[in-house]
């Protein structure tokens, strides 16, 4: 393989190297399970991206200083972590701003563009089952939602997900199955209402 | 101070409270009780792994290409462990830079070598004419098409640089390590008025090694 100098400053300048393929297809696979349990934790499409993306960067700035401990299977519980600490924080800043300012209407625009951003895709679903799903995830208490989104989609272990919530295995895996029953009770009551088929 | 003293209506009060007795607790949390005692709490039941898979049916949606642009650029530059073994480098920046010191001797002595025999090659048998511009593709001492009142003298190709750029997979079970060589082409030109002009260039190769898996 040769390569001229003036080739090499212009390949150097896109991102054509192993690396950058890499952490790609790594988060093209694993990207929409983070940014679904971001959505879960925060209160819009954006805020989701922006807590994904700075989970991102906390990461990116240990695996550069070479602080991280662990290798890539540690990375995913580090970032459901990360993103649920920084959700938290933009919570509360946001808590504070609102009382300060009346974002009723605010609110109702974002609440309006949330339907653009639906929080699932599927070929073998429905759109209006998919959006059933979304609602009903979304009235769930929080405490049962997260534990839901982290082992369905995200595919964590009950351990991983104690760590992550910082709670014991045996309460991940108890909200996780009241999670599951009120789930299943509120898709049948809408089932029964003939809001979709499932 | 003095404590207060129990009057007659904090007793009654306290006979009242004894009396009451603790809620029994449901079934549902006595079930839960008993699972966690034997460790079975994490075990679903068929009805809830069959519902789970019902619900995994629906994919999280997928990131918009803007926004995985914006991911992938946070990333830039940042090595990608495949495993403990293999690490997947960032495309290096094409500038000279100091030999590294690794402990890969063996490894770097191997490439080195092979671009050591390459540069002798290079140096002893007749090459191609080169394109139009480059003017430093002769190989060989003999004269080139040069510009007028320009003459080479000497050429010669030394090996300035080289750097392990990671491990690639050309196929599934064919590990290589890539391995970026810089030579600096000299070749020392004299014009009519008899100046001596040193001109150098850098020439990029990149060289794969096969590489050793357990």
């Amino acid at each position: 393989m040769e390569e001229t100098p003036a080739m090499a400053n212009q390949q150097a300048a896109t991102d054509l190297s192993p690396a950058s393929s890499a952490w790609r297809a790594w988060l093209q696979e694993h990207g929409p399970k983070l940014l679904l349990f971001s959505r879960q934790q925060t209160r819009s499409h954006e805020d989701a991206q922006d807590v994904f993306q700075d989970a991102l960067v906390k990461l990116a700035e240990k695996l550069r200083s070479g602080e991280f401990v662990g290798g890539q299977e540690a990375w995913m519980p580090y970032l459901y972590t990360a993103i649920r600490r920084l959700a938290i924080d933009l919570s509360r800043k946001d808590d504070r701003r609102k009382k300060r300012e009346d974002h009723v209407s605010a609110d109702f625009e974002a609440d309006q563009r949330e339907t653009f951003h639906p929080w699932f895709e599927g070929e073998s679903t429905d759109d209006e089952t998919r959006s059933q799903l979304e609602s009903s995830l979304k009235e769930l208490p929080d405490k049962f939602s997260e534990v839901i989104t982290l082992k369905i989609w995200g595919e964590q272990t009950f351990a991983d997900i104690g760590q992550t919530l910082g709670i014991s295995q045996n309460t991940a895996a108890s909200r996780y199955r009241y999670g599951l029953e009120a789930l299943k009770k509120q898709l049948s009551g809408a089932r029964r209402r003939g809001d979709f088929s499932i | 101070m003095s404590s207060d003293p129990i009057t007659p209506d904090s007793q009654s009060l306290e006979a009242s409270l004894r009396e009451l007795q603790p809620s029994v607790l449901d079934e549902a949390f006595l079930s839960r009780l008993e699972s966690a005692a034997e460790d079975r709490l994490t075990e679903l039941s068929p009805a809830e792994i069959r519902f789970e898979k019902s619900l995994q049916e629906n994919s999280p949606a997928s990131l918009s290409p803007a926004f995985l642009d914006s991911l992938e650029n946070v990333m830039s530059g940042i090595p990608f462990p495949l495993d403990e073994k293999i690490v997947l480098f960032p495309k290096a920046a094409p500038e000279l830079a100091k030999p590294t010191k690794t402990g890969q001797r063996s490894l770097f002595a191997a490439a080195a070598a092979v671009a050591l025999i390459g540069a002798a090659t290079a140096l002893l048998m007749p090459q191609k004419p080169s394109a139009a511009g480059s003017g430093l593709a002769n190989t060989s001492n003999s004269p080139v098409i040069a510009p007028e009142n320009i003459a080479p003298v000497t050429y010669d190709r030394g090996l300035s640089e080289a750097k392990d750029e990671g491990v690639i997979w050309q196929s599934k079970d064919k590990p290589q390590r890539v391995v970026r060589v810089v030579y600096m082409d000299r070749i020392t030109t004299k014009n009519a008025e008899g100046k001596t002009v040193e001109i150098e260039q850098p020439r990029v190769e990149y060289i794969l090694v096969p590489e050793k898996i357990d």
